[in-house]
């Protein structure tokens, strides 16, 4: 176990025009069993900073430092790490137990008996142990992961590093191992960080989550902090299911004024100087249905999905789409026309021009409760 | 409209779908087509083993494929007559030639696959262009370089000049494989402690394994039966020095009129290479349809 921390890291791929900065400026942490996830969209460089922890990839600048000693220029095996790659990347011709045994055959003096042992124990941790004779090929995809997780705990590392292990895995194994892998983390207080790209992955396991954009760390912090008080518009996109609603808006005295929707200022935001533009936020899951006329803006239901216990509505409000999640299908029907109405805590302002956000609630929902239930003030 | 009854459209009254029979018109075929390549390329081997096994008058007398009074007296006259010391050279030559290859392109492969280093791209077009020159075009050349180096008229100088000339090809197919391997067994094996070297040795050897067959298959095939440079290259040396190849050329002059002995001499030549087709052709498919291919 060990607290891992990665200072001002910084990683170029190429030379001259052909250079790309995969990583800028990146400062974070996890504590000691901690698990931090490292999420973010296709390139935004959230493999290579695991590389660089890993020693898969050298360092261009900045500092990666585990248990206060710098390892920028150790090799991997010597960072005292494990690595759970999303192929698997088992050996194809070893069995599972071999596959399990090699990593401490290379770096440890341990007894080929000794190996079998540890590697006997962490089958029977994982539920494995019949597997260990057979070759990858025989193994189905969640078998597969499991040695893939056995090679690494068998290791007994200080910090597991899990590169979308997952993300190979189809819906219901994903859901299963997604709670197997949190346990495993929970009894073996492993300082863990996981890659990936899956914000519901990242929102279910993680003690923090880190949020990255272009090589730039966007926000970290826990998940429903994450999701209730982002810092910036692409945080507030990001996570949550459907994305969030942003409208265009201007402060007009006491109200904020966008194109067919007009809305109170939030208590807030009553610093925001007037006659300047903002980008509202408002999460699907917020929105509540109204009378046409009544609330904040009025619409046309164009598209429901229905989803069982909850139905996702999809309005045209001016030109403008919005989503709402609603309760049960049946709440509206498409071509209906409704109201829209929302509570002020839970209304994000953000800088057009920024993305960042601007009047943050300082609280999350159940630390104030007065907060709750919904009301359009603060 | 029941699919049996007789109305029913796309059915003959035996109740043979037309598609049906139109998949077995087909197959027909594709079997026919295959038949006559297989027909094509087998008759002249075919043959040559028939000329082996007749006796020399019969030669000229039969058009039998299975000749009426089957003997073995060319083969004993081919075996007492030099031919095993030239199987015995081929055989040095060839295996040499083919563990040189494959020990010099494995590690080349591996690097040109997964190392990004300045001059990879133009390295690898320079080998490729290399690839385009006919040997027989350089042959004088490069007799001229081996009479300098002191490397003509041995079997050793000869292995070098086949490892050098088939490098190109070999190198290429097996970077098409390496190719294949995901990078991430290269990632797991340097966390589980490997350097690149025990990384290419412990991890990737064995998965590329059907490639490295098949540049054994393509280079054994190549070097058994290759005449040019050996002959230029060995021919003054003495028929001690011959392979297989040079050996039945000059067999074919001395016993001119013997073709059953020539036939006999070439079906010995050829047994090996079949045997060591039929022994490796599992991964040598494999290896074709897996790495070089996709590669």
């Amino acid at each position: 176990m060990a607290r891992l921390e990665i200072d001002g890291l910084r990683k170029t791929f190429g030379r001259g025009e052909d250079r790309i900065e995969a990583v800028s400026d990146l400062s974070l942490s996890a504590a000691d069993g901690e698990f931090l996830v490292l999420v973010g969209p296709s390139g935004c460089g959230k493999s290579t900073t695991l590389n660089c922890v890993a020693g898969l990839e050298s360092v261009t600048d900045g500092e990666i430092r585990i248990d206060g000693e710098v390892v920028n220029d150790r090799r991997p095996e010597d960072r005292d790490i494990a690595m759970v790659f999303q192929n698997y990347a088992l050996y194809p011709h070893m069995t599972a137990a071999e596959n399990m045994a090699f990593g401490l055959k290379m770096t440890t003096g341990l007894s080929a008996a000794e190996r079998r042992d540890r590697v006997e124990s962490t089958a029977e941790l994982l539920d494995i142990g019949e597997l260990l004779e057979k070759k990858p090929r025989s193994l189905s995809g969640g078998q597969k992961q499991r040695v893939a997780l056995g090679r690494a705990i068998v290791r007994d590392p200080a910090v597991f590093l899990m590169d979308e292990p997952l993300s190979n895995l189809d819906a219901s194994l994903r859901s299963t191992m997604r709670t197997e892998i949190q346990q495993l983390q929970d009894d073996l207080g492993v300082t863990t960080v996981y890659v990936t790209h899956d914000q519901t992955e990242a929102m279910t396991m993680a003690d923090r989550i880190a949020i990255l954009r272009e090589g730039e760390l966007q926000q970290i912090g826990e998940p429903l902090d994450c999701y209730y008080r982002p810092k910036n518009e692409f945080v507030a996109g990001f996570i949550g299911e459907p994305a969030m609603n942003t409208v265009r808006v201007t402060r007009r005295g006491d109200t904020l004024v966008g194109d067919a929707l007009e809305y109170p200022v939030p208590r807030r935001a009553d610093g925001l100087p007037s006659g300047e533009p903002f980008t509202l936020g408002i999460r699907p899951e917020a929105i509540e249905i109204v009378e046409a006329g009544t609330g904040a803006a009025t619409g046309t239901v164009e598209v429901v999905e229905p989803l069982g216990e909850t139905s996702h509505a999809y309005l045209t409000v001016a030109d403008a789409t919005v989503t709402v999640t609603t309760d049960g299908p049946g709440a509206v029907e498409e071509g209906e026309r409704v109201g829209i109405d929302f509570p002020a805590q839970r209304v994000h302002l953000f800088d057009p021009d920024t993305g960042a956000a601007v009047a943050r609630r300082e609280s999350l929902p159940g630390e104030v409760t007065e907060e709750y239930p919904a009301s359009r003030h603060d | 409209m029941g699919g049996n009854t007789d109305t029913t459209v796309g059915r003959l009254r035996s109740g043979v779908s037309w598609s049906r029979l139109r998949r077995y018109c087909y197959d027909g075929i594709t079997y026919l087509v295959y038949a006559l390549a297989i027909g094509f390329f087998l008759f002249p081997v075919l043959w040559v083993l028939s000329l082996s096994l007749r006796t020399e008058g019969a030669v000229y007398t039969s058009l039998e494929l299975i000749p009426a009074e089957p003997s073995l007296d060319s083969y004993r006259e081919v075996l007492d007559s030099g031919i095993l010391r030239w199987l015995w050279n081929t055989l040095f030559v060839t295996v040499l030639t083919v563990a040189g290859i494959i020990v010099v392109t494995t590690p080349a492969a591996y690097a040109f696959s997964r190392f990004e280093f300045r001059g990879r791209r133009s390295l690898l077009l320079a080998v490729l262009g290399f690839q385009m020159i006919s040997p027989i075009v350089i042959v004088l050349p490069l007799y001229d370089i081996m009479r300098t180096l002191g490397l003509t008229e041995s079997h050793a100088g000869l292995v070098l000049l086949y490892i050098g000339l088939q490098i190109p090809f070999s190198l290429w197919l097996l970077k098409g494989y390496f190719d294949t391997i995901p990078t991430e067994l290269d990632k797991a094996a340097r966390i589980d402690g490997c350097n690149r070297l025990q990384t290419l040795r412990y991890v990737l050897l064995r998965p590329v394994m059907p490639g490295i067959a098949v540049v054994a298959i393509f280079n054994f095939v190549l070097t058994w039966s290759e005449f040019v440079m050996a002959y230029t290259m060995l021919s003054p040396g003495g028929e001690d020095l011959y392979t297989l190849s040079m050996g039945i050329y000059v067999f074919d002059n001395q016993l001119a009129t013997q073709w059953t002995n020539v036939a006999a001499a070439a079906v010995v030549g050829i047994v090996p290479i079949i045997a060591f087709f039929v022994a490796l052709q599992r991964y040598f498919v494999r290896g074709l349809t897996e790495g070089a291919v996709k590669g």
